[in-house]
């Protein structure tokens, strides 16, 4: 069966920028078509085209406009973005260790309680998922999550905190995500994980791609502290799964 | 080598060159210079190539001191006071440092950032192809992090290359240009042109990141958790001009971008006092006209015409020319 694709809204971001949009909304079968985009430019380089960034249901494409005109490139990412979404490419699947709650996760008990359950349900509830990393943007590493249970999804905090810590673990709107360094959020936090997402002086400095497939498990305070100063010391601590 | 030492600094100052591009995509922002013009400007008066990292300096003043040597250097960017161990000197122009002396920068007046270019640049280990400092992501060389008295940045000796100097342009008055979007259909017409045609405040919160404008509310048209993929945002209070030098790379809490400021004018809004004063912007025309300012790119001309322009001249050519 052949799939008819919507053609994409082509946007204006500032005189060096066309923002790619496939949804309105966010959307897993948008996210596909992104990061297919995203491939097709990095394997057929567009003459003028800088850096590209892809995000839930857009592509952000920078451009040099001394290089090539916004008409023409517009006509270009048009035809490209309208080619079949091709097979999906051999993704890499992460299992990222995680402590839920208490000092590591503040928001648990109260995200408990306004869905009227318990912590560990909610733990429960996160742990089950299967999720795939949608984009990563932000700040350095910070990588979201598609795939998020239909029962965690909630408003955003209406006073977000100028400080999180370093390795949050935390829901927002239908999202989750993996926070790498201490930084301002309005997202629920449920807990931390020991995984550094970005760590210079390190093989690879990031290490999550846009595509990858996320899973968490529990650990312990006491595992955390541990994979924290392995961490520390250059290690992965994220565990590579069979594909 | 010589040496350039940081005898006295403000806040708000660190090296930076034209940018860390291509990790946008991790959530790595370019960093770089705020005006990227007055960089192309100071490195060119001592032959370095545009975009060669240099000290930002922000808006308090600054005095460097050469060591083990003579060093050239040049000051582009937001007006000071400046001298050389008590003798006033000319901004937007290159000078040599003899071994001991003092260059002393005052506070920024009409403007934010200064840029001082070292000849034969500054010595560091790039990162990602830039030595521009992100603290929050810990880059930046010969030191990662705004620059502290005391700091020393190694040099290769002055060439003793004859001086020069160059009129730039003032920056313009006038209203912010914008590119209106991406998402600038999450408000009504009468929003955008509230927006369009009032007069914003820099508040004093404002910083590399954002500079946050206050001024009317402007209202969503879907409320303000909409999907955040955005550049320039908007709060339901406030207005927050995107500057994409060390903002986020992505996304802020409650974003919409309204619109994009346009590079000729990140130039001019980067020279606005931000840090110091806060000041009344002009209202920005109510009628943006995407296509013909897409079709008109102004940054990189621009910044490309800094050699030929007539502007630049050595002094030894200008005594020339009034001797005959």
């Amino acid at each position: 069966m052949v799939e008819t694709l919507s053609a994409p809204r082509i946007l204006p971001s500032g005189d060096s920028a066309i923002t790619v949009e496939f949804s309105r909304d966010i959307d897993d079968g948008a996210n596909k078509r992104v990061l297919a985009l995203d491939r097709t430019l990095a394997n057929e380089p567009v003459p003028g085209v800088t850096e590209t960034v892809p995000t839930y249901r857009s592509l952000l494409v920078h451009y040099d406009p001394l290089l090539v005109d916004f008409d023409t490139l517009r006509e270009k990412l048009l035809a490209l973005a309208n080619l079949p979404v091709p097979p999906t490419i051999k993704t890499r699947r992460w299992r990222i260790p995680v402590v839920y709650g208490g000092e590591h996760g503040i928001d648990l008990e109260d995200v408990a309680k306004t869905l009227k359950t318990t912590s560990d349900d909610i733990v429960e509830r996160h742990v089950r998922g299967d999720y795939r990393v949608a984009m990563i943007g932000f700040t350095p590493g910070w990588s979201y999550l598609s795939g998020l249970d239909n029962s965690l999804h909630m408003p955003r905090r209406q006073n977000p905190r100028l400080l999180t810590p370093a390795g949050t673990i935390s829901i927002g709107g239908v999202q989750t995500g993996v926070q790498c360094l201490a930084g301002p959020s309005g997202w629920h936090l449920l807990g931390r994980t020991a995984v550094r997402t970005y760590q210079l002086h390190r093989d690879p400095i990031f290490l999550l791609e846009p595509g990858d497939h996320v899973t968490f498990s529990p650990v312990d305070a006491k595992t955390f502290a541990e994979q924290d100063r392995a961490a520390e010391g250059g290690e992965i601590v994220a565990e590579l799964m069979a594909a | 080598m010589s040496k350039l030492i940081v005898s006295e600094i403000g806040p708000a100052s660190s090296v930076q060159d034209g940018g860390r591009h291509g990790a946008q995509r991790y959530g790595l922002t370019p960093s770089g210079a705020m005006d990227q013009l007055a960089l192309a400007a100071a490195n060119v008066l001592v032959g370095n190539t545009p975009f060669a990292a240099a000290i930002e300096i922000g808006p308090f003043g600054a005095a460097f001191t050469a060591r083990e040597g003579a060093v050239r250097v040049a000051v582009a960017g937001a007006s000071r006071n400046t001298d050389i161990s008590g003798r006033a000197v000319a901004l937007d122009a290159s000078m040599t440092l003899a071994d001991g002396q003092t260059l002393t920068l005052g506070f920024a007046r009409g403007g934010s950032f200064s840029y001082l270019a070292i000849e034969g640049g500054i010595t560091g280990e790039p990162m990602f192809g830039s030595l521009a400092v992100n603290a929050r992501a810990g880059l930046g060389s010969p030191y990662p992090r705004p620059l502290q008295a005391g700091d020393q940045l190694q040099t290769p000796p002055a060439s003793g290359a004859p001086e020069r100097r160059i009129d730039l342009a003032a920056p313009p008055e006038g209203p912010i240009r914008l590119v209106m979007g991406p998402q600038d259909d999450e408000f009504s017409e009468e929003e955008k042109k509230l927006f369009l045609d009032s007069e914003w405040k820099i508040s004093a919160t404002s910083d590399r990141m954002g500079y946050r404008l206050e001024g009317p509310i402007i209202k969503h048209l879907h409320g303000h958790n909409i999907v955040s993929d955005g550049t320039v945002s908007s709060k339901p209070s406030a207005w927050r001009g995107r500057k994409p030098r060390h903002g986020t790379s992505r996304n802020c809490y409650a974003p919409c971008p309204i619109g994009c400021v346009r590079s000729t004018s990140l130039i001019s809004t980067s020279r606005l006092s931000v840090m110091l004063t806060s000041r009344a912007l002009p209202s920005a025309p109510s009628t943006p006209e995407h296509g013909r300012y897409l079709r008109q790119p102004t940054r990189w001309p621009l910044i490309k015409t800094i050699r030929s322009r007539k502007g630049i001249q050595d002094d030894h050519h200008r005594s020339q020319l009034r001797s005959r």
